[in-house]
């Protein structure tokens, strides 16, 4: 992700984002490219990673700093526009929802981005792959917070019906953050928490729905809650049934702010406070040693994945981290049983941390951690992205100059189809098929290159074949504004 | 038109998403019989479908064949308790935690399963159940080692809560599991009960109760009861299996039941007036005149002559027949003296739950008969200071299977309103039954074996 990311904030139409740069947070993202030193792993853009990990640890530190938090927003808000294109196509068509739609559910979770972070510790990163591993982490939690919204266009009734199967069906910490949302303080957020906590054993309980409960059940609730909490006054069931119907209420306007007060929350103020932290000179400390390492860890990585000796095993990695493929895709395009996938591609994981352990002199162990597993995959699905984008970037070198320009006047400056046509003398008709024409020749492009490179003739109706074109769409946008 | 779940399937393709059918609902519910309360039910119903879909889906795709762990036998008592399925699995155990929440922020794992010696595992595994959507979704694992340093852990219910940020979400790493690191950690010992105060605490959990009695007792000897499989065993049982009414007629009768004349003393002083049906017997006068009535007004049995009152109820209701007969012996008998030996015994329960409101006992009375089986007189009583049953309560009694038995149901008038509602039948030694009372759409089932 370039750098801009930490700067523009979002303008949304109805099928198309426009990024504004905030000059504040350009300014500041401007001195610290002069400050700080790059990062020396395998990513497309070192400085990037760098900022970020700085960014990352002074919202550590001063949580509650406006120009800090801003660029979080702005960064997690351009995630989101990734994660909904991405997503997206994978809806299908029969559904009514559209990107705008995804984008903004995505979005409720750049208003706080502590929060958002919350969890990300240093824990998370035990070989040194900060920036993968962050935007790895970042990706999983956005998709993870869409889940509840998706499966609402499944169909599924009881949920947002009312407010008390909001509070059936949402777990503990989604309750919680919903209380804290909406400004409930601490003291009864615990005791709304228990009361939650004696619904879900009571519907346990009984054998029937929730939604059959009446004063008696709300009573029967209370009588747990009195049982469970001796150390306050008792409460009656109808206090009960008030406090879940808050819950539920919280629920709803977590999952589903209205949309004013959603930008509000985006907003740049214009004011161009003095703020402390721009003024403050950041010191990098140039460690020899940590260079040193650092260059031998990617140098590791490089060489285990360059050094793969069988085509089928690049073929393998690039299906799985390429493409993102699951183990039973690429059995099937392949013609292999998915358990022959599973373990070549355990064996190759395992072969690539013994030559990360081999470069770092660490003790060769036959055993690995779970999160030193994730926190590889998360680079090589960082590496092979970034090996797409090149792939993208070369095919769009490609084009001739007239399609590159009509490329980028859709893409880029997002210009209705019609004045795109008046401008090339076109009517909107020819202009829509140019452009599918040229996005055919982009990824006939882009198979060349994948069969150039791993030797791979991808299945012409398999899924491989049939993901290259949202693969390509999802990254014209990015590519082109850098590409002159 | 709605997004389906291969959608779902797509988008969050490093999750595993199973579908459930018609046959896998029908194969998940358990035998009411085998659970005391319906959140052991709940429990099981869940867990069952989800390790059902499980252990489908390893031998369809990995052609492995995981063990259940404790194992087949024993894991589904833990569901009288609490939620979660054991496997062993590469060489590692896992254990799955059924929920019904449709968000991924976060889910809780029972302290059972992480902090008792014998069932603590190397990975927990969240699994989203859909029922509406027939869908079993398991999102990903986390270690024992990162549950213990990251949950939030609930001391009221014993549950760590695990965010869904530390859970990793693919699930196929587990596939070369035995080539993990052990982040299980180290599991601190629980302190070792005595017989003595095993069977204590078991007296005090098996008292029945609507929810898991997991919370009545201190974790330390809860955890250290359940890590002992004969205690686990023996509470499972004492709690499933039912009241034995056999041993009743040998004086053994399980802690919850009173005799009729102290819950009657307890509860309603009123009913203390000693008369049958209407009939009086507080007097000799009476108690004669009554005996004589009822001697005469049957032909079945011929009852010597020379025999005194009592006596001749006892004889009535050993060698009757006829239900009505035998029981109104017993009753005459019970209400004339209380204390003279009736081969009668009779217990009340206070069910402890409302039925929509409504405080119920339920008495139980049974006799041994000359052919050796057991004969049931079974009655339902309003509580709390009220001497009527609400209208239309059910008493409906069901076979070992949870069926209801045909003619053996009771329901209650509207005009007048029932003191009781009552039903009795015969049975064999060992068989099971469960009582079923029913008001509008609550339920409370007890279950016997005679």
């Amino acid at each position: 992700m370039p750098l801009e990311y930490f700067y523009t904030l979002p303008c949304v139409e109805e099928h198309r984002i426009l990024w504004q740069i905030e000059p504040r947070s350009r300014r500041h993202i401007e001195n610290l490219r002069q400050i700080i030193q790059p990062v020396n792993y395998p990513v497309n853009d070192p400085w990037e990673a760098a900022i970020a990990q700085y960014l990352f640890e002074q919202l550590r530190q001063h949580p509650e700093d406006e120009l800090i938090r801003k660029h979080w927003m702005a960064f997690l808000l351009r995630r989101c526009e990734i994660v909904a294109k991405r997503i997206l196509p994978l809806l299908g068509d029969r559904h009514h929802i559209g990107f705008d739609d995804l984008f903004m559910m995505a979005s409720v979770a750049a208003i706080a981005p502590v929060q958002f972070f919350r969890n990300f510790d240093e824990s998370r990163v035990q070989l040194g792959f900060w920036y993968p591993t962050f935007i790895r982490f970042t990706d999983i939690r956005l998709r993870n917070l869409l889940l509840p919204e998706l499966r609402r266009e499944t169909g599924n009734h009881m949920f947002g019906q009312s407010n008390l199967g909001l509070v059936a069906r949402s777990s503990r910490r989604r309750v919680r953050e919903a209380l804290e949302r909406s400004g409930y303080g601490n003291a009864q957020i615990e005791r709304y928490l228990l009361a939650w906590q004696c619904f879900q054993e009571y519907t346990d309980s009984v054998n029937r729905r929730f939604n059959q409960f009446n004063g008696r059940d709300f009573q029967n609730i209370a009588t747990r809650y009195n049982e469970l909490n001796q150390s306050e006054s008792s409460v009656t069931g109808s206090e009960i049934q008030t406090w879940l119907d808050n819950i539920g209420e919280a629920i709803r306007r977590l999952s589903d702010p209205p949309r004013t007060s959603l930008w509000t929350g985006f907003s740049f103020q214009s004011d161009e406070g003095r703020n402390l932290l721009e003024n403050i000179a950041f010191e990098t400390s140039y460690d020899e040693e940590m260079e040193e390492n650092v260059n031998r860890l990617r140098q590791a990585i490089a060489d285990v994945l360059n050094g793969l000796q069988e085509i089928k095993e690049r073929q393998m990695l690039f299906l799985k981290y390429g493409l993102e493929l699951t183990q039973g895709e690429i059995a099937e395009e392949r013609g292999i049983n998915q358990s022959t996938v599973s373990r070549r591609i355990n064996e190759l994981i395992k072969r690539i941390l013994l030559g990360i352990w081999k470069w770092f002199n660490r003790k060769q162990e036959t055993k690995y951690s779970p999160t030193e597993l994730a926190e590889i995959q998360a680079v090589l699905y960082q590496d092979y992205a970034d090996k797409i984008d090149r792939f993208v970037q070369n095919s769009i070198s490609s084009v001739t100059e007239e399609s590159w320009k009509l490329l980028k006047l859709f893409y880029v400056v997002k210009q209705p189809l019609s004045e795109i046509g008046n401008m090339f003398q076109r009517t909107e008709e020819e202009v829509r098929d140019r452009l599918n024409a040229i996005l055919q020749q982009l990824c006939s492009n882009m198979l060349a290159q994948i069969q150039a490179e791993f030797n791979l003739e991808l299945q012409p109706e398999g899924v491989a074949f049939k993901s290259i074109p949202t693969i390509v769409e999802t990254r014209l946008e990015r590519i082109l504004q850098y590409l002159h | 038109m709605k997004l389906s779940q291969a959608n779902l399937s797509q988008i969050y393709s490093e999750h595993l998403w199973l579908e459930i059918s018609n046959s896998d609902l029908e194969l998940a519910r358990p035998n009411p019989q085998n659970y005391s309360n319906d959140t052991g039910r709940n429990y099981a119903f869940f867990n069952r479908l989800c390790l059902n879909a499980f252990l489908h889906w390893c031998q369809e795709n990995l052609e492995l064949e995981p063990a259940v762990f404790p194992n087949e036998e024993v894991l589904p008592m833990l569901w009288e308790f609490f939620t979660g399925c054991g496997i062993n699995l590469y060489g590692k155990r896992l254990v799955l935690i059924p929920t019904d929440a449709i968000d991924m922020a976060d889910f809780a794992v029972p302290q059972e399963w992480v902090d008792i010696p014998n069932l603590a595992a190397d990975y927990y595994l969240p699994v989203q159940i859909d029922l509406e959507n027939r869908s079993v979704h398991f999102w990903g694992f986390v270690s024992r080692s990162t549950l213990k340093a990251k949950a939030d852990f609930d001391s009221i219910y014993r549950l760590y809560y695990v965010e869904g940020d530390w859970v990793i979400p693919n699930l196929e790493m587990l596939e070369g599991a035995s080539n993990l690191r052990d982040e299980k950690g180290q599991v601190v010992p629980l302190t070792t009960l005595s017989n003595g105060e095993a069977e204590n605490l078991m007296v005090k959990l098996s008292e029945p109760s609507p929810y898991s009695p997991r919370l009545k007792a201190k974790f330390e000897k809860w955890g250290a009861l359940l890590n002992e499989s004969r205690w686990l065993q023996q509470l499972y049982e004492i709690r499933t299996v039912g009241f034995n009414l056999s041993k009743w007629l040998d004086g053994i009768v399980e802690a919850g039941w009173q005799t009729f004349d102290e819950w009657l003393n307890a509860k309603i002083p009123a009913f203390r007036s000693k008369q049958v049906k209407g009939i009086e017997l507080d007097s000799p006068e009476k108690i004669k005149r009554a005996v004589s009535q009822f001697r005469n007004s049957q032909s079945e049995v011929v009852v010597p002559n020379d025999i005194e009152d009592r006596e001749a109820l006892v004889h009535l209701l050993q060698h009757t027949h006829d239900e009505t007969v035998r029981w109104k012996a017993a009753e005459y008998l019970w209400t004339i003296d209380p204390n003279y030996p009736n081969p009668a015994i009779r217990r009340v329960m206070d069910l402890g739950v409302q039925l929509m409101g409504h405080p119920i006992a339920l008495m139980i009375a049974v006799l041994r008969k000359l052919d050796g089986k057991i004969a049931v007189l079974l009655r339902a009583y309003s509580m709390g200071g009220q001497t009527k049953l609400p209208p239309d309560l059910k008493l409906i009694v069901l076979d070992e299977n949870g069926d209801p038995i045909p003619r053996l149901e009771a329901v209650s008038r509207s005009q007048p309103l029932d003191d009781y509602i009552a039903l009795y039948f015969t049975a064999d030694v060992g068989d099971r039954f469960s009582i079923c009372l029913t008001l509008e759409d609550t339920t409370i089932t007890e279950q016997f074996v005679v």
